[in-house]
Formats: structure tokens, C-alpha cells, sequence
């Protein structure tokens, strides 16, 4: 083991003899740090609600277990902690990781933002935004099938186009000239089609609703 | 015959319930057993919160405007009007621009807060403010060419719309000063009408230390008793005399007269029950969000919550059952503590407000929260 890593042992070990009782609730909520660090790895959508909930505790554990690293006082640790030296030994390490690398300062912050999330949300926002989350999905779903797709951008481009210019007024003998440009034939075909295909699907829907 | 759930109010509160009412209701106000009307006094919905960030040149009032048109379930019938009379016994509004009277089943009272500067003397040609549009615009002209002198804050009137944002201002105006080196030659004041520094203890013993951190005076007990434009110069009905260069108040604030002529409450503020905001004083009358007499305070996420209340129950007696739906008092505040940091404060009539070390996610998580308000709006978040 390098000099630096015997000293920063050291520090800990004060550390840990100062604030035993803080150290001790660290190694109980080890795996919530670990499986936070795995979920931070897989993108905080995975959280759940006792996730967060765990999470806003531990970073808070953890501000306060590193907190007391940098006082000299050193009492035996072994009687506190007793069996789970193995354990403490894996946090220790956790924990000198953490704050070597910033992660510790991230994890607090990320903390506050994780319980303000649970204070923020009730039932009925949870339920509107997965409501709103899965319509948008499905509309997502259909609107990347290729044709759906290649439709939509076809339509908007048009759309964009058209604001672009000014549109004029046109009478009834505007629209008979229009309908000989074959832009608009091609565009009327277009408009057409979809109409068709709309009354298809219109009634197609219509007869499965009736017979269910 | 068909029900008419009449909404008065198309802000915060009002809105949010009438797509609310869109949703739950669908099935009545296809078949016509229901009408929804949200009435408003403007076509346009305005997002208060937005005024915070305009004296610093941060947003525009535009920001906080949208079309209710745009907002509102098309389901809903939208009408431009102001409420001048309100008969509990007859069930009738009288309108402002319309001679018949609008008969409702159920009335929801969202009508939110007026400010009543005139209540203090002097307060409205001395002090600026930014609790309206026009008065965040002009505290903005003498705000951003500020570089000496003494800033006061000053809460005058209690209760007031959203309870942490005179700290958030104050918080807000520091950092900014010292950002653009401009700190050590502005003084910053902020008085509060009680003996702490908030209306709720932990928030004041949270806030306390972060002011004299920061070298702003506090003056508590101080109540605005009146103003002198001409000397600058603020007096309390305590005794004190503060001389100012820029005073920013919290202007005193009342819920509207047709409330209180309705004998629904003093001083416009409908009185309610706090769990099931049912009005004490009239029959199948709700009050949700700033005019709602509850003991939460006036911010957009009680009104924002408390639909939830109202929709339920309003559902329930529409479908003839026994309606159990309650509030419980629950509250969410950001807390601007700079130009790029925050924290917030979560509470409600049980449990008490405890605010996390401030930081910059949380600050984004109110910049993101302000943006996606008109999800909120629309009934979608
Ligand atoms: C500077 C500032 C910052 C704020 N920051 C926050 C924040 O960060 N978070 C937060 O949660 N809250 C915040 N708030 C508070 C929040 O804006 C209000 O609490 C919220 O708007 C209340 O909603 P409401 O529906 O009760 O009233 P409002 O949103 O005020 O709506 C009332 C509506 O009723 C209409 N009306 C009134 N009288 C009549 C009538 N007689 N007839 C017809 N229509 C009528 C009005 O025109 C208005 O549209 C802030 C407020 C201010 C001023």
C-alpha cells in the first residue's frame, strides 16, 4: 500500500473513531450506495421511490460520515463496529473512492434533488405523468413506423413551406387554375389518398368496436 | 337536466381544475349531463412566479403569459368576464359586461389575491415592488442601474403570495450585487412585520444565519406604518425609521370584494373548510389556491395540489357519491439562496419544513420547473 493511501487509513480510522455511530449506519446502508452507484451508471430514469427515498438518506449519512475525516481523535473501533470489519472495509474504500474522485459532493447534491423529486410528486402527478409519458410513447411508436414517418415529414415540410410564403386569396377560378399546376394535382392525390386510407381506418375501427 | 360547474378564476388554481374536470368528468360532458365554464377576467392565464427573475433582467412578463385558449381543455366552455356579484342562495354570478345572471350547481372560487398598497401611506409612489407585472417592469428600470446606496426589502403585507420569495429576492439581489462587484457599496435591508425573520419557525431559524452570513440587516418587528417618497424615509408601527435609496416591498394583499360582500369570508378570503375546502358559510361552494382561508400558504403548488381536492369531491357529488377526498396541507417551495443556487422546503400541516444544503440542481430543478409549468397548466404534470 502506498504512504499516501497508509495516511489517508489513518485519517479514517479517526474518523471512524469519532463518529462510530455514523460509520456504523454507513456500513448498514452500504448496498443503497452501491446499487445507487450501479443505478447512476443506468440513468437515474431506473430510480424507484424507495430507491430515492434511500438515496436522500445515504448521501446525507455519507456528507456526515466525511465530515469527521479530517479530526486527529483515534478510540479503538473494533468493539463499535465488531463483526462487520470486512464490510466497513468495503465502505471505507467506497467512501475514500468517493471523495477522492468529487462523487461524494455529487451524490449530496444529487441527494437534494432526489427527495425534492419525492416531496414534489403525489399520486396524482405520478399518475398523469406516466399517463402522458405512455400516450406520448405510443404516438412516439407509430409515428417512427417508416412510412408513418416519411409521411409526417412530407406533411410538415409542406406546412413549413406554406407559412414561408404568403398565402393569397383565391376564388373559384383561382382553384380551377391551381388544379391545373401539377404541384397541387400532386398534392391533391396526396390529400386524397389519405383521406381514403382515414375513412378505412375510420370504419375498420368502427366494426371492431361493434362487434366486441 | 344538465350540472354547471362554474369556475371563477383562470390562474394557477382555476386553470389546472378545469382540465382536471376535462379528464374526470369526460364520460358527463359527453353525454351533456355536465357544463364546465371557467370564467376569467382576461384571456390570458398569467404564471406569477416568473416576476421574481424580471427585476434582473432574467425573464419577461411575457414569459408568464399564455392564451387560456391554448391551456384549456377544449371541453371546457371559456368565458371572458369579471364576477361582480355572487348570490350562494339564488346560485347566480352577476357578470361585469353580461346583463343576465349565470346560474351554477357548483361554484369553485379560484379568483387568487389583489394588492393593496394604498392600505400603507406613501407606499405606493415610494416603493417598488415585483408582485405584478407592471411593478416587476419598473423596479426593473431601477434595479439594473442600481450601483450604490441602500436597498430595503420590506415585507408589509402578511399573508402574501408565495412565502419564501421576499428571502429568494433578497438572496437573489446579494449575490447579484457581489457578482458584479457592486456589494461593498450597497447597503441591503430586510425587514419582516413578526419577531423572526419568517412567518415559520424553521424557515426563520434556516434563513437567520444565512442573512448575517451575507451581512444583510435584518429589522424584525418592523409593521410599515407609512412612507415619505420625497425624504425616503419608512416608518414602523413600532417606532423605527428607516432611510432607503431603493425600496422594494411586499405590498399588503386581499382576496377580492365580491367574496367578502358574499358574506364567504373577511377580507375577500373565503373561509374553508382546511381539509375538504368547502366553503363554511354556503352550500356546494369550493375555494382552492391563494383566496382559499386554509393556513397554507399562498403558492402555486397549494393551488396546484388542492385540485386534486376539489376535483375528486366535485366528481363524487356529480356521481351521487359520498365524497372523500382532503387536503392535508401540502406545500412546496423553491428557494432561490443566490443568482445559482437553491434549495426548497417541503411541508404540510403536520410535518415541518427542513431545506437541504442549497445547490445548482436544485436551482435548475426551479429553472426547469418554471419551463415546464405549462405542462402543469394543461393538466399533464
Ligand atoms: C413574485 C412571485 C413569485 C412566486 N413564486 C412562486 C413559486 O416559486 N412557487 C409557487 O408555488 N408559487 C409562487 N408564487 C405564488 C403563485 O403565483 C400563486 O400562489 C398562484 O398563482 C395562486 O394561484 P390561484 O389560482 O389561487 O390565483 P392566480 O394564479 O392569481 O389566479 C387568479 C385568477 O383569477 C382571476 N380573477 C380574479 N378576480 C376575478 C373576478 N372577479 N372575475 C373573474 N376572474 C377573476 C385573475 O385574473 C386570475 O387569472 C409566486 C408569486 C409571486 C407574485
Amino acid at each position: 500500500m502506498s504512504e499516501e493511501l497508509t495516511d489517508e487509513r489513518a485519517e479514517l480510522e479517526a474518523a471512524i473513531a469519532e463518529n462510530p455511530e455514523e460509520v456504523a449506519e454507513f456500513v448498514r446502508r452500504l448496498d443503497a450506495v452501491n446499487e445507487l452507484l450501479d443505478v447512476l451508471a443506468l440513468g437515474e430514469g431506473a430510480l424507484t421511490d424507495e430507491m430515492v427515498r434511500d438515496v436522500a438518506g445515504t448521501t446525507a449519512t455519507l456528507a456526515e460520515s466525511a465530515d469527521g475525516i479530517a479530526t486527529e481523535e483515534t478510540v479503538g473501533l473494533a468493539e463499535t463496529v465488531g463483526e462487520n470489519g470486512a464490510e466497513l472495509e468495503d465502505a471505507l474504500e467506497s467512501l475514500l473512492t468517493l471523495q477522492r474522485t468529487g462523487a461524494l459532493d455529487e451524490l449530496v447534491e444529487l441527494g437534494g434533488v432526489a427527495s425534492l423529486l419525492t416531496s414534489a410528486l403525489d399520486d396524482e402527478m405520478v399518475t398523469s405523468l406516466a399517463g402522458t409519458g405512455t400516450s406520448l410513447g405510443e404516438l412516439a411508436d407509430t409515428a417512427t413506423e417508416e412510412d408513418t414517418h416519411d409521411g409526417l415529414e412530407t406533411m410538415l415540410e409542406g406546412v413549413a413551406a406554406a407559412e414561408a410564403e404568403t398565402p393569397e386569396q383565391v376564388g373559384p377560378l383561382g382553384l380551377l387554375g391551381a388544379a391545373r399546376d401539377p404541384d397541387v394535382q400532386y398534392g391533391l392525390g396526396y390529400l386524397l389518398s389519405i383521406a381514403r386510407a382515414i375513412g378505412r381506418e375510420r370504419t375498420e375501427t368502427g366494426a371492431a368496436e361493434t362487434t366486441q | 337536466m344538465t350540472e354547471h360547474v362554474v369556475i371563477v378564476g383562470g390562474g394557477v388554481g382555476g386553470s389546472v381544475l378545469a382540465n382536471d374536470l376535462a379528464d374526470r368528468l369526460a364520460p358527463e360532458l359527453e353525454d351533456g349531463d355536465v357544463r364546465v365554464t371557467l370564467l376569467n377576467d382576461s384571456p390570458e392565464h398569467v404564471y406569477k412566479p416568473v416576476w421574481l427573475y424580471v427585476p434582473f433582467g432574467q425573464s419577461e412578463v411575457d414569459d408568464g403569459r399564455r392564451p387560456l385558449a391554448d391551456l384549456i381543455d377544449s371541453r371546457i366552455e371559456i368565458r371572458i368576464d369579471r364576477v361582480t356579484d355572487i348570490d350562494t342562495d339564488a346560485k347566480t354570478l352577476g357578470c361585469r359586461d353580461s346583463d343576465r345572471p349565470i346560474e351554477y350547481d357548483h361554484l369553485v372560487l379560484a379568483t387568487g389575491v389583489t394588492l393593496a398598497p394604498e392600505v400603507v401611506p406613501g407606499l405606493e409612489e415610494g416603493g417598488h415592488n415585483y408582485y405584478s407585472e407592471a411593478g416587476a417592469e419598473a423596479l426593473r428600470e431601477e434595479l439594473l442601474s442600481f450601483t450604490e446606496g441602500h436597498l430595503v426589502l420590506s415585507v408589509v403585507g402578511s399573508p402574501h403570495m408565495c412565502p419564501v420569495a421576499p428571502l429568494e429576492f433578497t438572496f437573489m439581489a446579494d449575490d447579484w450585487l457581489r457578482e458584479r462587484g457592486l456589494r461593498e457599496d450597497v447597503e441591503i435591508t430586510y425587514t419582516y412585520p413578526v419577531g423572526r425573520v419568517h412567518g415559520t419557525p424553521p424557515i426563520a431559524e434556516w434563513a437567520r444565519p444565512v442573512l448575517d452570513d451575507r451581512d444583510i440587516n435584518v429589522e424584525t418587528f418592523f409593521n410599515a406604518e407609512s412612507v415619505d417618497p420625497e425624504a425616503k424615509t419608512m416608518t414602523s408601527m413600532e417606532g423605527t425609521e428607516l432611510d432607503y435609496d431603493l425600496l422594494v416591498s411586499i405590498p399588503p394583499h386581499r382576496g377580492i370584494d365580491v367574496i367578502e360582500e358574499a358574506g364567504l369570508g373577511e377580507k375577500g378570503w373565503v373561509d374553508v373548510d382546511n381539509h375538504t375546502l368547502e366553503a363554511e358559510t354556503a352550500e356546494d361552494v369550493y375555494a382552492l389556491g391563494d383566496t382559499a382561508d386554509t393556513g397554507a400558504p399562498k403558492s402555486g403548488s397549494v393551488a396546484h395540489y388542492q385540485v386534486s381536492t376539489v376535483g375528486q369531491r366535485l366528481t363524487s357529488r356529480i356521481r351521487g357519491r359520498p365524497p372523500t377526498a382532503t387536503y392535508d396541507g401540502k406545500t412546496l417551495c423553491f428557494i432561490e439562496t443566490g443568482m445559482d443556487e437553491a434549495t426548497f422546503v417541503a411541508f404540510d400541516y403536520e410535518n415541518a419544513p427542513s431545506p437541504p444544503p442549497p445547490s445548482e440542481k436544485i436551482h435548475w430543478s426551479k429553472l426547469a420547473y418554471n419551463e415546464s409549468y405549462w405542462l402543469t397548466a394543461r393538466g399533464l404534470l
